[in-house]
């Protein structure tokens, strides 16, 4: 695995431990700079732990190419500051006013936490795991501060680092279709709106394409079922959609995640997350689509005509959202025609994924048309960075493969 | 260390890469600060509510009305500034405390009738607007 791929994704992990620590030590009322503290040696011994088990140095490629990428990589980072100044809203959207920079405040003053984690908390959606809210109130806490600038560079980090690890992961197997992914995101006004929101559908959408960049180097590499195991835990962290996506990973992919003994390395990294998913569960208010479910919402499943409405909200969607992936999942279906092959585990796996929020629509106790409205466009980024890469990375075998000469 | 040359720094090695992704994120996080620097709407609410917070008890309930044209989100800002403060819809004799946002030169007879018959706990005003803070007897 890339070196700079591995660093990224570490990032995004010791931000995820970062936010559940966090979080436990306002439970136990620990102090700011012991979580600090806990954060700064998690990250070291990890960083340690991947050089030596993990961590492959730069291969030697190409000049003319690596030129090209680096020529490439400078060209989008630049682009996408550029755009996101332009683009960019102080405070974020509706969400991040009412859900994520709020819950951050409270997690931030450790007297008011109680109010949003309680079973009885009149906050709006007490039930949101804490990624990004707990990231952001550990820097806020630190720094004696609630400056918006740190949720502010949180997004813009998410914002960058999506299409530059989509590159990075790529360009060496095929320079046009990595950049090609790359420039199609950064120059995307809809991608760079919804990126930096200040929400957390982006974060779940990074740990997601994390986990598959993972997953394709366990095989080689037996250890990085552990990184692939805490990215996933990290999915699970920052959304409640990334339960479900975290189950249907790793159900599409138990024998490449638990055979061969895998299971440990996996427990290994998995652990913590899933510890800490359940303690945080149990102390909050439950989700209110699960709590309106009754048997009138169970019989919205012979309820056709709400079939037809998420459907016609998806190819919308599609159509005027993501084109790219639109046009990309269509060739992909010739492709796999023309070489006469079944699709590929990943992209069954987010087509699993894609059909699990149809059924999360089809069944929501709310007024389907006001969630198709003001979801639909949002959930999706759940997946479209994972379908973009997987799909890349599936076109990325037709030409322009770059000779690369591993050290 | 040693300056190897242009192909070295287009390398792609990871700590090249690194620092572009640290530099942007700097200069993106330096550009919105200098982008945002004039006060804002929300900045400037935050500003009129200074000093509010010592007369609400810590996640006290709280009745927001606010007669100001385009300002549908002045509630979702006074709610995010004074947090832990629960802003409530009022029930007939169940809130004894009211935050009253009016425009300075505000002839509404509605607001000017609440502020009659209740005692202003505090107050403050900026250019456009008076924040006060009332208790109904």
């Amino acid at each position: 695995m890339q070196k700079n791929v591995l660093q990224i994704i570490w990032l995004w992990v010791l931000l995820g431990f970062t936010s559940m620590v966090y979080f436990l030590s306002l439970a136990i009322s620990l102090p700011v700079v012991v979580t600090a503290v806990l954060v700064a040696a998690f990250g070291y011994l990890s960083y340690r732990w991947l050089g030596r088990h993990i961590a492959i140095e730069d291969p030697v490629v190409n000049k003319n190419h690596t030129t090209w990428a680096c020529v490439i990589l400078l060209v989008g980072i630049v682009i996408i500051t550029n755009k996101a100044y332009y683009l960019e809203p102080q405070y974020g959207y509706w969400d991040a006013w009412w859900i994520w920079n709020y819950h951050a405040k409270f997690l931030g003053h450790p007297e008011f936490a109680g109010f949003l984690i309680s079973k009885h908390s009149l906050v709006p959606h007490p039930d949101y795991p804490l990624f990004v809210s707990g990231s952001i109130a550990f820097f806020w806490r630190l720094m004696s501060t609630d400056n918006i600038s740190v949720s502010y560079a949180l997004s813009f980090l998410t914002t960058l680092v999506i299409p530059v690890t989509i590159f990075l992961a790529l360009y060496r197997r095929n320079i046009v279709v990595a950049a090609l992914a790359f420039l199609l995101l950064a120059v995307d006004d809809f991608y760079l709106e919804r990126a930096l929101a200040q929400y957390a559908d982006l974060p779940l959408g990074f740990a997601f394409l994390c986990a598959f960049i993972c997953l394709e180097n366990v095989k080689k590499q037996p250890l990085m079922t552990v990184v692939t195991s805490a990215v996933l835990g990290c999915c699970l962290w920052t959304k409640n959609e990334g339960a479900m996506l975290t189950l249907v990973f790793i159900t599409l992919n138990c024998r490449s995640l638990f055979g061969r003994g895998r299971w440990k390395p996996f427990l290994s990294g998995f652990a913590f997350p899933l510890l800490v998913f359940v303690f945080f569960k149990l102390s909050a208010r439950s989700n209110d689509l699960f709590e309106l479910q009754d048997d009138h919402t169970r019989n919205f499943i012979f309820d056709w005509s709400r079939y037809e409405m998420v459907w016609e909200s998806l190819i919308y969607n599609l159509s005027h959202n993501f084109v790219a992936v639109k046009i990309g999942l269509i060739a992909f279906a010739i492709l796999c025609f023309v070489e006469r092959r079944l699709p590929d585990r990943a992209i069954i796996v987010l087509l699993v994924c894609t059909t699990g929020y149809f059924f999360v629509y089809v069944l929501t106790p709310k007024s389907l048309d006001w969630h198709l409205a003001t979801s639909m466009d949002r959930v999706l980024f759940h997946i479209v960075p994972s379908y973009i890469y997987v799909l890349a990375r599936n076109f990325s075998r037709l030409h322009f493969r770059l000779e690369t000469a591993e050290s | 260390m040693r300056f190897k040359g242009f192909y070295y720094i287009a390398s792609m090695k990871s700590w090249i890469v690194n620092t572009l992704l640290g530099l942007s994120v700097c200069v993106a996080v330096f550009f919105f600060n200098i982008k945002f620097k004039s006060p804002t709407d929300p900045e400037k609410i935050r500003k009129g509510l200074a000093g509010v917070q010592k007369y609400l008890p810590t996640g006290s309930h709280l009745v927001f009305k606010c007669d100001v044209q385009g300002g549908d989100m002045y509630p979702t800002y006074v709610a995010y500034y004074l947090t832990p403060v629960k802003l409530v819809l009022p029930t007939p004799g169940g809130n004894d405390t009211t935050l009253l946002l009016v425009p300075i030169n505000s002839t509404d007879s509605a607001s000017t009738a609440m502020v009659n018959t209740s005692s202003i706990l505090w107050q403050n005003a900026d250019d456009r607007y008076r924040y006060i803070l009332l208790r109904h007897s």
